[in-house]
């Protein structure tokens, strides 16, 4: 089980669309920092990688220390960043199944956004609404 | 593929694997070199490297090759052990101080961009540091016991020829308890190649006549030299030869040197290129390195190297492969050998027993495979060096395969007490690893951890060395690497756990059952990688586990340095990732080191680079190298510019911004503090802390900062708008911000043409007013120009801000016109006015020509506010308003340049003028001051009531002495504002309105020509200057509800000629909401028993909530119609007044004057007191269509009287009411129009308030009475009637009046029925009601018709029910005469046809049993029009009742 997961969706040229902290850990008062970190520092694996698979979902390509990102990629190349926390060892893989199937939900959700002609190109989801459907997916997959 | 002798690691592995010769000297000999500032090993080993020996080697094999390269390392014998940590330590912290020290003038530049990072070559990326630190990393790990390439392969000792008994302190060197703990404790074999070398120093001797000693010493010199050649020579100096022989015969001939030092007597040697220069930096420059020595000495030390290497060194690593290699091809190699390895092994179980010592001492055949695989790899022979490794490798796993043969659990438990004994040294754990706890251990590990398969790391390490100097499987190379490196990391966690372990049995004393117990719970966290962190492995740690991490940290920089050389720089950068430890220090610079790996991995892998900076920056920062933390994240700033990765940048430009701080440069940590300052995505607490530091590091440095474009707070440019005056002038803000098209529209026919009219003034002023700015706005001296502007707070805590101004420049006129008649002079201005603004930055310096206001104000978190600044020029010239101004908390000035943000250009004054070029938005030309008008409308209500009317008052201004003229005001909406006369002004409301009598109204006339009308022109004779305000009176009439924008432009001219403006404008915007209050409707229909006589029905409905009001009067307008009450009011409402929500209906009689017959008669219908029915009557003369006469009916009996509806201004908006509800003209002659008045109530006389200055006015238009066609009739005769039936049947007579109300000609016939039957009578309804008008007029509601007619057929059908009854099927009455009549009549003509009807019986007669069937005559012309009205129709008979009786 995760004890903590940052999600972030990052569009074209590395901007990042919709964040959110999710799962049950107590922040440390840094980690909104660490977060963005250790998933910006994932994009370069992400860029390798992206193009050589087929598949969209890429589990586990980075780790630092015991965090562990995820990304699922779409066909536009919006990459949708799940950062997990406190994976022991054997869960990594349920994880990947049910973790994929999340992302596609929210995948899903951002894309009537995203396809809205009012959104703006790589500005912020403020939704509201879109964000509980997160925090809620969130707690059912993680 | 790459020689690997060419990378760095191949250079560093020639250079660092190299054979050890072990230097034992004696004080006086130290004691003589040093006179040249150097060491005995100093002065020795720029000669002990050689570079083209060129010495033919045969190892093993039969065929011998040439060694061009070969070193020596020379080392003290107290140098010859592991070197203590903590120094160590302390020297790698200096090197990366040093480090820091020397680029702190960098700091201070600019950040470097991405780009030329990247593109750079690596040496300019790569710190030079880096390369020395690893060399002293490595060299932390030099000399441990476990591998052969650091122990001495010879010994040198060295004695002075002052020495007393030389040959017996040769002897005395190699004492057993002077040489390192490796010779010692058996770990290498004692009996090493000696070689003895005497020393004398020339400058020795007799130190009275030095100067023949030196003589003679050269001459001895030679001698001795040639001594040597001969090999075995008696002569030369006497006490060295004589020494010398002695050694010779003591030690062997060949292990004997004499040197001779220091043979330079003065000590003024220069040498050209120093040999020592490179390896000692620090010396000072005044002592001369080897000054003593001359080339002679030079020459000499050189020879008795290379004869030490090639003659001595080199051939006895040579023999001792030889034999070493025979050794092992006897014992191991073959397949012989193989069996009985495996048997002999097995054996050695039993050997295993003792616990006592080393397992493998020199004598141990692994050991000598591993000294014959070091020996080889020295000697560059690396085939022979890997199969040795491979060799011991195949050992480790027969030794695996026997472990699991033995059984795990005794061997652990016998490690336990080789452990207690053995102290917990990890050396002992690398080395006894090697066999015994190695594999049980790891094997034990193996269980945990599947991916680590094979031991011992040292031999991985060497195998993969080896794979890599023979540049052959690569792969192979790096697997053994991993391996190595894992197991070191391994071994580093199972010391932990041993030592863990031990320390438990220690204290508990529980048996091995026990222990084993514990062990495997041990290895069970072991496993997980966070319990290295508890007390007792830090106190571990501390003792002897960095030594393992030294281990692995050698092992990860050579197989970086591999990587790299295969330009794996991405995983090169892993393992950099993976040596750093918990010493914080050392893993910043591995993490900088893999940060730039990865920089220069292809392609660049910028996210990452960026991320282990800040990541090494963070550990440096931790060791309190601030400058190395400042420089890292500097570069990582390079890497994170422009990103919208909000806490990424935030973090690295506030610890930046930080750390410069506290260096004391505060310049710098303002500037990236800046950065984020609008940092409204952090929490709230984050952000008091960004903004708390950087108001401290600005108090520190002690200035205020002028920072252009300061974040905090933002400034929302679209927001910015620029209010002036030039011929347009406000009375209000909110009149300013009215859209400018609006007020064209309203001004065009006021003002002269606005192009004309600049033409004009242009033209007048073109030599004053330069090209460029012709285009350019127009403000005046002394009045202010105004700017809005939002700041918003991004921030959730509040700021304040204080003297926000704006920064403007005014340049004097004369300036402008010098630039612009010589444009070389341009830039040169350009300066001047840079200046000039420099200068008002200050604030006071011109202060004479503009004023600014100043504005302070607090946002709070996440509000928005808008401010208004003022610049009032005083002078004329070209103003430009360049910014604005403003201070954060007292301390940062922020500056804001408007000209700066494109975006602007687009919003920010297009709307008021298009076709201003949008750089001069901002600039404008200040012309000398002008009269200005002010102007207030007093008592204009916000909110108002529908039908609110009152009088309002303009009050006009002119401040300046100049007298203004011919003024013209207009009016958007004269519905509802319109401009009464100045003679109302004195008269008391609502005197002014009520009627007047004959001779007042006449002497009025006058005031009737005044019609509402789109201008209004003030009389010429006023004009307005000084202190004198010209009040004027207005008339408000709320006509409809909702909200109402009211715009007013007052024009006019100035009254001095000579002003660049010849007029101006004053510009009154008001906005009036107004409520619905009563909703009035009429309803009209025909009186049946009257020529033109109606009956209207009033419905008042009171629709507001609150307000009551007072039925006042109902007035017609025109003269063509008179009304009446039908019942004295107060019956119908006793009240006074109408309370909310409360609805009234009444009744009035409307009776309409026939114009041919009335045409100089006017009728006004008045009620008295006592609500009898009156009239009174006014005569006017009809002078304009819209000269209104009225018509009235109290509803009040009250004392009050009536209003004049025909006056001003109820006329004026009666008119306007009129042109807004529609106008029809055929519909002129039939329609009425009603004004209903109330007033608010009256409040009691003992409040002593006053009485409201408003009345109500409801006006309802175009009425119509036309609901039956276009014809109205009248059937007039007797009412009764005496006859005598017995003599004949009754013969009367009537007449019936006809009138046409339409305009055109009708064809009317008159049908009469003489039987009613039921069915007849219905269609006749029906074509009534379809004869019925459906037009739907405001105010007028639709008239049910066909509930009158069923009304009018009941009692019809009652009375001729009654009849038929009583008269059986016989009609009582015929008419007579013609049953259809045809008559044609005139527009507005009446026509009277006579008609007759036959009575049988007496009785009383309803006759209504006739129709007239009209039909509209087409006028030629009028076609079109005649469609739309209804051209036919039938109108059916009124009742009339007759009643006839029996004569006597």
């Amino acid at each position: 089980m995760a004890a903590t997961a940052c999600f972030i969706i990052v569009s074209r040229n590395d901007i990042p669309i919709y964040e959110a902290e999710v799962g049950s850990a107590t922040k440390r008062e840094d980690a909104a920092q660490l977060h963005q970190f250790i998933l910006h520092a994932a994009l370069d694996i992400v860029q390798d990688l992206a193009w050589t698979t087929s598949a969209m979902f890429l589990k586990a390509i980075d780790r630092f220390n015991d965090l562990v990102v995820s990304v699922y990629v779409t066909a536009g190349h919006i990459l949708y960043i799940c950062e997990l926390s406190s994976i022991s060892g054997d869960s990594v893989d349920d994880y990947g199944g049910r973790g994929a199937g999340g992302l596609m939900i929210v995948n899903s959700g951002s894309c009537m956004i995203l396809l809205n002609p009012l959104y703006l190109p790589g500005s912020r989801i403020a939704s509201s609404h879109f964000d509980t459907k997160v925090r809620a997916l969130a707690r059912k997959y993680l | 593929m790459v020689d690997p002798a060419t990378t760095p690691l191949g250079r560093m592995l020639l250079d660092e694997i190299t054979p050890v010769v072990m230097v034992l000297r004696t004080p006086l000999v130290e004691e003589s070199c040093l006179k040249n500032g150097l060491s005995l090993v100093q002065m020795l080993t720029p000669f002990s490297n050689f570079n083209n020996i060129d010495v033919p080697v045969r190892t093993s094999s039969d065929q011998p090759y040439r060694l061009q390269k070969f070193k020596l390392r020379l080392f003290y014998e107290s140098d010859i052990r592991q070197p203590n940590l903590e120094i160590a330590k302390e020297r790698l912290k200096q090197v990366i101080t040093q480090a820091g020290e020397k680029d702190i003038s960098e700091l201070c530049s600019d950040p470097p961009q991405l780009s030329n990072v990247v593109s750079g070559p690596e040496s300019e990326i790569l710190p030079s540091w880096f390369q020395f630190f690893n060399k002293e990393l490595i060299h932390t790990v030099s000399f441990s016991d476990h591998e052969a390439f650091d122990h001495p392969v010879a010994c040198l000792l060295v004695v002075s020829s002052k020495d007393e008994k030389p040959i017996n302190r040769f002897v005395d060197l190699f004492n057993t308890n002077k040489l390192p703990s490796l010779l010692n404790d058996g770990a290498m074999d004692p009996k090493i190649l000696k070689h003895y070398l005497l020393v004398h120093d020339n400058q020795d001797g007799s130190s009275e006549n030095s100067k023949t000693k030196a003589l003679c010493l050269k001459v001895s010199l030679k001698v001795k030299r040639s001594l040597e050649n001969e090999d075995g020579g008696s002569l030369g100096r006497l006490e060295a030869s004589k020494t010398l022989t002695e050694m010779r015969s003591t030690f062997g001939p060949n292990e004997c040197h004499l040197l001779c030092i220091n043979s330079s007597q003065d000590g003024q040697i220069e040498h050209q290129d120093n040999p020592w220069a490179l390896d000692k930096h620090d010396t000072s420059p005044s002592q001369h390195l080897g000054c003593f020595l001359n080339t002679d000495d030079f020459n000499e030390i050189k020879d008795l190297m290379q004869e030490l290497s090639s003659k001595h060194v080199i051939p006895y690593m040579e023999q001792k492969i030889r034999v070493l290699n025979q050794q092992v091809s006897a014992t191991r190699k073959g397949f012989r050998n193989q069996i009985k390895n495996l048997w002999w092994r097995k054996g050695k179980e039993d050997t295993l027993d003792t616990p006592n010592g080393p397992m493998y001492t020199f004598s141990s055949i692994e050991s000598q495979i591993r000294i014959l695989g070091d020996y080889a790899f020295m000697l560059r022979d690396y085939e022979l060096a890997l199969s040795n490794y491979r060799l011991i490798s195949t050992d480790y796993k027969i030794d695996k395969a026997w472990k699991r043969y033995a059984g795990v659990q005794v061997a652990f438990v016998l490690v336990l007490e080789l452990l207690s004994i053995l102290a917990f040294s990890v050396s002992f754990v690398c080395f006894v690893g090697e066999v015994w706890v190695g594999y049980c251990v790891v094997e034990l590990l193996c269980m945990h951890r599947p991916s680590f398969s094979l031991p011992h790391p040292l031999l991985q390490e060497m195998t993969g060395l080896t794979y890599f100097m023979l540049d052959q499987s690569r792969k192979e190379a790096e697997y053994c690497m991993e391996n190595a490196f894992s197991t070191y990391l391994v071994l580093l966690h199972l010391g932990i756990t041993l030592m863990w372990l031990a320390s438990m049995r220690r204290l508990t004393g529980a048996n091995a059952c026990h222990i084993w117990q514990i062990a495997l719970n041990g290895l069970v966290i072991l496993a997980s990688p966070n319990v290295i962190v508890s007390d007792m492995s830090l106190i571990f740690m501390q003792k002897t586990g960095s030594s393992g991490q030294q281990n692995a940290t050698r092992c990860g920089l050579w197989w970086v340095e591999m990587l790299k050389a295969r330009d794996q720089c991405k995983e090169a950068a892993t393992v950099y990732f993976r040596i750093c430890g918990e010493e914080p220090l050392y893993s910043a610079v591995m993490l900088e080191q893999a940060s730039y790996c990865y920089l220069l991995s292809k392609p660049p892998m910028l996210h990452k680079y960026g991320f282990h900076l800040i990541l090494s920056g963070d550990r440096y920062k931790k060791c309190d190298q601030i400058k190395h933390a400042i420089r890292t994240y500097r570069s990582a700033i390079s890497v994170y510019r422009g990103t919208t990765w909000s806490h990424i940048k935030d973090h690295v430009h506030f610890h930046i911004g930080q750390w410069y701080a506290f260096l004391g440069m505060y310049d710098v940590a303002v500037a990236h503090m800046l950065e984020v300052l609008a940092c409204s995505n952090e929490s709230k607490t984050t952000q008091e802390v960004f903004l708390r530091d950087f108001l401290q590091i600005v108090q520190k440095t002690g200035k205020t900062f002028e920072v252009l474009k300061l974040q905090l707070p933002v400034i929302d440019i679209s927001s910015l708008k620029v209010i002036f005056e030039d011929h347009r002038t406000y009375a209000s803000p909110a009149a300013a911000s009215v859209r400018e098209s609006l007020w064209c529209s309203l001004e065009e026919d006021i003002t002269p043409s606005l192009t004309t009219a600049r033409s004009n003034w242009l033209e007048l002023q073109s030599k004053v007013i330069p090209k460029k700015y012709k285009e350019s706005n127009i403000c005046v001296a002394g009045e202010a120009v105004k700017v809005d502007i939002e700041f918003k707070n991004p921030l959730q805590i509040p700021i304040s801000i204080s003297s926000v101004t704006l920064i403007c420049e005014l340049s004097a006129r004369s300036d402008e016109m010098k630039s612009d008649s010589n444009s070389s002079t341009a830039e040169l201005h350009n300066d001047e006015e840079l200046q000039k603004f420099t200068a008002s930055k200050d604030g006071s310096s011109d202060i004479s020509s503009f004023s600014l206001s100043e504005v302070d104000i607090s946002i709070g978190g996440g509000e928005t506010m808008m401010v208004q600044l003022m610049v009032t020029p005083k002078v004329e010239g070209i103003l430009n308003i360049v910014g604005v101004r403003w201070k954060l908390s007292g301390s940062v000035v922020g500056l804001f340049k408007f000209e700066s943000n494109p975006v602007k250009k687009k919003i920010a004054k297009g709307r008021r003028k298009a076709k201003y070029s949008p750089d001069n938005d901002l600039k404008f030309i200040v012309i000398k001051s002008l009269p200005k008008l002010e102007g207030i409308i007093h008592s204009l209500p916000e909110r108002a009531y529908t039908g609110h009317l009152r009088q309002l008052v303009l009050d006009l201004r002119n401040q300046s002495e100049f007298p203004v003229k011919n003024l013209k005001m207009k009016i958007s909406h004269p519905r509802f504002l319109s401009v009464g006369m100045q003679d109302e002004l004195d008269k008391k409301f609502p005197a002014c309105l009520e009627k007047k009598t004959n001779s007042e109204q006449s002497g009025a006339d006058g005031s009737f020509s005044r019609v509402p009308q789109a201008v209004f022109l003030f009389p010429e004779d006023i004009s307005i200057h000084g202190e004198t305000p010209l009040s004027w009176p207005l008339w408000l009439h709320a006509a409809v509800p909702g909200n109402i924008s009211l715009y007013i432009t007052i024009y006019y001219e100035m009254g001095d000629l000579s002003s660049i403006i010849k007029y101006r404008t004053l510009r009154m915007h008001y906005n009036l909401q107004i409520l619905p209050s009563l909703n009035v409707s009429f309803q009209i229909s025909p009186c049946p028993s009257r020529l033109k006589h109606f009956l209207v029905r009033l419905d008042v409905m009171n629709q507001t909530i609150s307000e009551s009001f007072q039925i006042h009067q109902l007035s017609t307008v025109g003269h063509q119609w008179e009304i009446s009450l039908l019942q004295p009011f107060d019956a119908i409402f006793p009240l006074q007044s109408l309370y909310a929500g409360q609805a009234l209906s009444c009744f009035f009689m409307l009776k309409g004057i026939i114009l041919s017959a009335l045409s100089a008669v006017l009728l006004a219908i008045r009620l008295c007191e006592t609500n009898c029915r009156g009239a009174s009557i006014s005569s006017d003369k009809i002078s304009s269509p819209s000269h209104i006469l009225g018509n009235d009916a109290s509803l009040q009996g009250s004392f009050d009287t009536l209003l004049d509806v025909s006056g001003s201004p109820l006329a004026d908006f009666h008119h306007c009411e009129r042109l807004q509800q529609g106008v029809s003209p055929q519909d002129e002659a039939n329609a009425v129009d009603f004004i209903l008045i109330s007033r608010p109530p009256k409040i009691d006389t003992v409040s002593g308030i006053s009485d409201p200055q408003y009345i109500f006015s409801h006006h309802a238009c175009h009425c119509s009475t036309s609901g039956t066609g276009p014809i109205t009739w009248l059937i007039d005769g007797p009412w009764t009637v005496h006859h005598n039936f017995s003599a004949s049947f009754c013969e009367i007579n009537l007449r019936m009046t006809i009138y046409n109300s339409s305009d055109a000609a009708v064809s009317i016939r008159v049908n009469t029925f003489d039987s009613t039957s039921s069915s007849g009578q219905s269609s006749d309804a029906a074509a009534l009601e379809s004869a019925v008008p459906t037009g739907n007029q405001s105010g007028w509601h639709e008239v049910p018709v066909l509930n009158d007619i069923k009304a009018k057929s009941e009692v019809l059908g009652t009375q001729v029910g009654k009849s038929s009854l009583s008269l059986e099927s016989v009609f009582p009455f015929i008419w007579s005469g013609s049953s259809a009549t045809s008559v044609q009549l005139g527009p507005m003509s009446t026509a009277e046809i006579p008609m007759q009807v036959c009575i049988f019986s007496p009785g009383t007669y309803n006759l209504s049993n006739y129709a007239l069937n009209w039909n509209l005559l087409p006028v030629s012309g009028e076609g079109k029009e005649s469609e739309t009205r209804q051209s036919s129709g039938t109108c059916h008979g009124y009742p009339y009742h007759l009643t006839v009786l029996q004569s006597p």
